[in-house]
Protein backbone atom coordinates (compact mmCIF):
# COMPACT_ATOMS: atom_id res chain seq x y z
CA UNK A 1 0.00 0.00 0.00
CA UNK A 2 1.57 3.32 -1.02
CA UNK A 3 2.16 5.99 1.58
CA UNK A 4 -0.36 8.79 1.04
CA UNK A 5 0.99 12.05 -0.30
CA UNK A 6 -0.37 15.47 0.48
CA UNK A 7 -3.32 15.91 2.84
CA UNK A 8 -4.12 12.96 5.04
CA UNK A 9 -6.45 10.60 3.22
CA UNK A 10 -9.32 8.66 4.68
CA UNK A 11 -9.96 4.98 4.14
CA UNK A 12 -13.20 3.29 5.17
CA UNK A 13 -13.24 -0.48 5.46
CA UNK A 14 -16.51 -2.38 5.48
CA UNK A 15 -16.56 -5.88 6.97
CA UNK A 16 -19.61 -7.93 6.09
CA UNK A 17 -18.66 -11.44 7.12
CA UNK A 18 -18.26 -13.02 10.51
CA UNK A 19 -15.20 -14.60 12.08
CA UNK A 20 -13.95 -18.13 11.32
CA UNK A 21 -16.48 -18.79 8.56
CA UNK A 22 -14.65 -16.25 6.42
CA UNK A 23 -11.22 -14.69 6.21
CA UNK A 24 -12.81 -11.30 5.56
CA UNK A 25 -12.42 -9.99 9.16
CA UNK A 26 -8.76 -10.99 9.27
CA UNK A 27 -7.91 -9.38 5.94
CA UNK A 28 -9.88 -6.27 6.80
CA UNK A 29 -8.23 -5.74 10.16
CA UNK A 30 -4.74 -6.30 8.82
CA UNK A 31 -5.43 -3.85 6.01
CA UNK A 32 -6.76 -1.31 8.50
CA UNK A 33 -3.72 -1.58 10.76
CA UNK A 34 -1.30 -1.27 7.85
CA UNK A 35 -3.18 1.74 6.46
CA UNK A 36 -3.09 3.38 9.88
CA UNK A 37 0.63 2.72 10.15
CA UNK A 38 1.12 4.44 6.80
CA UNK A 39 -0.70 7.53 8.00
CA UNK A 40 -4.23 7.16 6.68
CA UNK A 41 -7.29 8.07 8.67
CA UNK A 42 -9.01 4.72 8.95
CA UNK A 43 -12.64 3.87 9.64
CA UNK A 44 -13.67 0.27 10.18
CA UNK A 45 -17.39 -0.45 10.03
CA UNK A 46 -18.78 -3.87 10.97
CA UNK A 47 -21.89 -4.55 8.93
CA UNK A 48 -24.22 -7.56 8.58
CA UNK A 49 -22.49 -10.69 9.98
CA UNK A 50 -19.36 -8.61 10.43
CA UNK A 51 -20.70 -7.48 13.79
CA UNK A 52 -20.01 -10.90 15.35
CA UNK A 53 -16.28 -10.14 15.57
CA UNK A 54 -17.02 -7.24 17.91
CA UNK A 55 -18.13 -9.69 20.60
CA UNK A 56 -15.07 -11.95 20.63
CA UNK A 57 -13.76 -10.78 24.00
CA UNK A 58 -12.26 -13.98 25.44
CA UNK A 59 -8.76 -15.38 24.93
CA UNK A 60 -8.47 -18.16 22.43
CA UNK A 61 -5.86 -20.79 21.62
CA UNK A 62 -6.19 -19.99 17.95
CA UNK A 63 -6.42 -16.84 15.88
CA UNK A 64 -8.74 -14.27 17.32
CA UNK A 65 -10.32 -11.52 15.20
CA UNK A 66 -11.63 -9.97 18.40
CA UNK A 67 -8.11 -9.42 19.62
CA UNK A 68 -7.21 -7.80 16.31
CA UNK A 69 -10.16 -5.45 16.63
CA UNK A 70 -8.91 -4.56 20.09
CA UNK A 71 -5.57 -3.63 18.49
CA UNK A 72 -7.42 -1.49 15.95
CA UNK A 73 -9.11 0.48 18.72
CA UNK A 74 -5.80 0.82 20.59
CA UNK A 75 -4.11 2.20 17.46
CA UNK A 76 -6.73 4.88 17.01
CA UNK A 77 -8.73 3.32 14.21
CA UNK A 78 -12.33 4.47 14.29
CA UNK A 79 -14.24 1.21 14.75
CA UNK A 80 -18.03 1.09 14.73
CA UNK A 81 -20.65 -1.58 14.29
CA UNK A 82 -24.13 -1.48 12.86
CA UNK A 83 -26.60 -1.25 15.73
CA UNK A 84 -29.42 -2.68 13.65
CA UNK A 85 -27.29 -5.69 12.71
CA UNK A 86 -26.26 -6.31 16.33
CA UNK A 87 -29.85 -6.01 17.47
CA UNK A 88 -30.97 -8.48 14.84
CA UNK A 89 -28.43 -10.95 16.20
CA UNK A 90 -29.27 -10.34 19.88
CA UNK A 91 -25.80 -8.96 20.56
CA UNK A 92 -25.57 -6.63 23.55
CA UNK A 93 -23.58 -3.40 23.58
CA UNK A 94 -22.32 -4.17 27.06
CA UNK A 95 -20.65 -7.36 25.81
CA UNK A 96 -18.74 -5.78 22.95
CA UNK A 97 -15.02 -5.06 22.83
CA UNK A 98 -14.48 -1.72 24.61
CA UNK A 99 -13.97 1.17 22.26
CA UNK A 100 -16.09 -0.19 19.43
CA UNK A 101 -19.01 2.14 19.05
CA UNK A 102 -22.57 1.24 18.27
CA UNK A 103 -23.38 3.17 15.14
CA UNK A 104 -26.04 3.18 12.50
CA UNK A 105 -25.95 3.02 8.77
CA UNK A 106 -27.78 6.33 8.85
CA UNK A 107 -25.52 8.21 11.24
CA UNK A 108 -22.17 6.52 10.82
CA UNK A 109 -21.74 4.62 7.63
CA UNK A 110 -23.09 7.19 5.21
CA UNK A 111 -20.83 9.83 6.72
CA UNK A 112 -17.85 7.51 6.57
CA UNK A 113 -18.50 6.77 2.90
CA UNK A 114 -19.14 10.39 2.05
CA UNK A 115 -15.97 11.60 3.73
CA UNK A 116 -13.69 8.85 2.46
CA UNK A 117 -11.19 8.93 -0.34
CA UNK A 118 -11.59 5.19 -0.74
CA UNK A 119 -13.95 2.50 0.52
CA UNK A 120 -12.86 -1.13 0.69
CA UNK A 121 -15.35 -3.92 1.24
CA UNK A 122 -14.46 -7.32 2.68
CA UNK A 123 -17.10 -9.92 1.93
CA UNK A 124 -17.31 -13.18 -0.05
CA UNK B 1 -23.15 16.23 6.50
CA UNK B 2 -21.04 18.66 4.45
CA UNK B 3 -21.91 19.53 0.92
CA UNK B 4 -21.13 16.50 -1.18
CA UNK B 5 -19.04 18.59 -3.52
CA UNK B 6 -16.97 19.87 -0.65
CA UNK B 7 -14.49 17.12 -0.12
CA UNK B 8 -14.42 14.63 -2.94
CA UNK B 9 -16.42 16.17 -5.74
CA UNK B 10 -19.76 14.71 -6.66
CA UNK B 11 -20.45 11.67 -4.54
CA UNK B 12 -21.65 8.69 -6.50
CA UNK B 13 -21.76 5.23 -5.01
CA UNK B 14 -22.11 2.01 -6.97
CA UNK B 15 -23.68 -0.78 -4.94
CA UNK B 16 -22.93 -4.03 -6.71
CA UNK B 17 -25.28 -6.82 -5.72
CA UNK B 18 -24.06 -10.33 -6.53
CA UNK B 19 -26.32 -12.39 -4.29
CA UNK B 20 -29.65 -13.89 -5.20
CA UNK B 21 -32.74 -12.71 -3.43
CA UNK B 22 -34.28 -14.49 -0.42
CA UNK B 23 -31.53 -17.09 -0.09
CA UNK B 24 -29.16 -14.27 0.89
CA UNK B 25 -31.60 -11.84 2.43
CA UNK B 26 -29.08 -10.13 4.70
CA UNK B 27 -26.84 -9.11 1.82
CA UNK B 28 -29.72 -7.93 -0.32
CA UNK B 29 -31.53 -6.01 2.40
CA UNK B 30 -28.21 -4.69 3.70
CA UNK B 31 -27.51 -3.23 0.27
CA UNK B 32 -30.98 -1.70 0.02
CA UNK B 33 -30.78 -0.16 3.50
CA UNK B 34 -27.46 1.42 2.59
CA UNK B 35 -28.90 2.64 -0.72
CA UNK B 36 -31.84 4.18 1.10
CA UNK B 37 -29.68 6.08 3.58
CA UNK B 38 -27.19 7.28 0.98
CA UNK B 39 -29.99 8.57 -1.24
CA UNK B 40 -31.65 10.29 1.69
CA UNK B 41 -28.37 12.06 2.41
CA UNK B 42 -28.21 13.32 -1.17
CA UNK B 43 -25.63 10.87 -2.48
CA UNK B 44 -26.24 9.43 -5.95
CA UNK B 45 -26.61 5.66 -5.99
CA UNK B 46 -26.45 3.13 -8.78
CA UNK B 47 -27.54 -0.42 -7.95
CA UNK B 48 -25.74 -2.83 -10.24
CA UNK B 49 -27.16 -6.34 -10.37
CA UNK B 50 -24.58 -8.96 -11.29
CA UNK B 51 -24.63 -12.73 -11.26
CA UNK B 52 -27.50 -14.04 -9.18
CA UNK B 53 -28.14 -10.45 -8.14
CA UNK B 54 -30.16 -9.97 -11.35
CA UNK B 55 -32.99 -11.93 -9.72
CA UNK B 56 -33.58 -8.94 -7.45
CA UNK B 57 -35.19 -7.09 -10.36
CA UNK B 58 -37.24 -9.98 -11.71
CA UNK B 59 -40.86 -8.96 -12.15
CA UNK B 60 -43.65 -10.94 -10.59
CA UNK B 61 -41.88 -11.97 -7.40
CA UNK B 62 -44.29 -13.40 -4.85
CA UNK B 63 -42.19 -14.20 -1.80
CA UNK B 64 -45.09 -13.54 0.53
CA UNK B 65 -46.43 -16.92 -0.50
CA UNK B 66 -43.59 -18.35 1.59
CA UNK B 67 -43.86 -15.71 4.30
CA UNK B 68 -41.10 -13.37 3.17
CA UNK B 69 -41.28 -9.66 2.43
CA UNK B 70 -40.67 -8.66 -1.15
CA UNK B 71 -37.32 -7.13 -1.99
CA UNK B 72 -38.99 -5.38 -4.89
CA UNK B 73 -40.48 -2.93 -2.38
CA UNK B 74 -36.96 -1.90 -1.36
CA UNK B 75 -35.87 -1.61 -4.96
CA UNK B 76 -38.86 0.54 -5.88
CA UNK B 77 -38.25 2.80 -2.90
CA UNK B 78 -34.66 3.30 -3.99
CA UNK B 79 -35.74 4.14 -7.53
CA UNK B 80 -38.32 6.60 -6.26
CA UNK B 81 -35.52 8.37 -4.39
CA UNK B 82 -33.43 8.58 -7.55
CA UNK B 83 -31.42 5.38 -7.72
CA UNK B 84 -30.53 3.85 -11.06
CA UNK B 85 -30.93 0.08 -11.36
CA UNK B 86 -28.78 -1.77 -13.87
CA UNK B 87 -28.64 -5.49 -14.66
CA UNK B 88 -25.79 -7.05 -16.60
CA UNK B 89 -26.95 -8.45 -19.95
CA UNK B 90 -24.66 -11.47 -19.91
CA UNK B 91 -25.77 -12.46 -16.41
CA UNK B 92 -29.40 -12.22 -17.49
CA UNK B 93 -28.79 -14.31 -20.58
CA UNK B 94 -26.97 -17.03 -18.66
CA UNK B 95 -30.05 -17.34 -16.44
CA UNK B 96 -32.44 -17.43 -19.39
CA UNK B 97 -33.75 -13.99 -18.49
CA UNK B 98 -34.15 -10.88 -20.62
CA UNK B 99 -35.12 -7.26 -20.08
CA UNK B 100 -38.75 -8.31 -20.51
CA UNK B 101 -38.49 -10.40 -17.35
CA UNK B 102 -37.41 -7.44 -15.24
CA UNK B 103 -39.30 -4.65 -13.56
CA UNK B 104 -39.74 -1.76 -15.96
CA UNK B 105 -37.32 0.61 -14.25
CA UNK B 106 -34.37 -1.78 -14.51
CA UNK B 107 -32.01 -1.05 -17.35
CA UNK B 108 -29.70 -3.54 -19.00
CA UNK B 109 -26.00 -2.87 -19.29
CA UNK B 110 -23.36 -4.81 -21.20
CA UNK B 111 -20.48 -6.11 -19.11
CA UNK B 112 -18.09 -4.28 -21.44
CA UNK B 113 -19.46 -1.07 -19.96
CA UNK B 114 -18.69 -2.01 -16.36
CA UNK B 115 -15.20 -0.55 -16.22
CA UNK B 116 -16.51 2.80 -17.42
CA UNK B 117 -19.39 2.55 -15.01
CA UNK B 118 -17.08 1.95 -12.07
CA UNK B 119 -14.89 4.84 -13.14
CA UNK B 120 -17.94 7.11 -13.03
CA UNK B 121 -18.49 6.35 -9.35
CA UNK B 122 -16.41 7.43 -6.43
CA UNK B 123 -16.98 4.25 -4.46
CA UNK B 124 -17.84 0.70 -5.45
CA UNK B 125 -19.31 -1.42 -2.67
CA UNK B 126 -20.00 -5.08 -3.46
CA UNK B 127 -22.55 -7.15 -1.58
Amino acid sequence: MPKPEGPKKTLTILVMRGPYVSQAPELAVHTAIEAKRLGYNVNLFLYLDGVFSSHLTKDKEYHNPGEWLHWCVAKGINVAMCSRCTGARDLEASCAIPGIRFGSVWEELTHMIHDSDKVLTFTD
Amino acid sequence: MPDKEEKNGTSRVLLSLHSGTYGRTDDVVGAFILADTLLTKGIDVTILLRGDGVYAAQAGQRPRTIGLDSHIDHLEAAVEMGATVLAVAQDLKSRNLSKDDLVEYAKVVDEKELATLMAQHQHWIPF
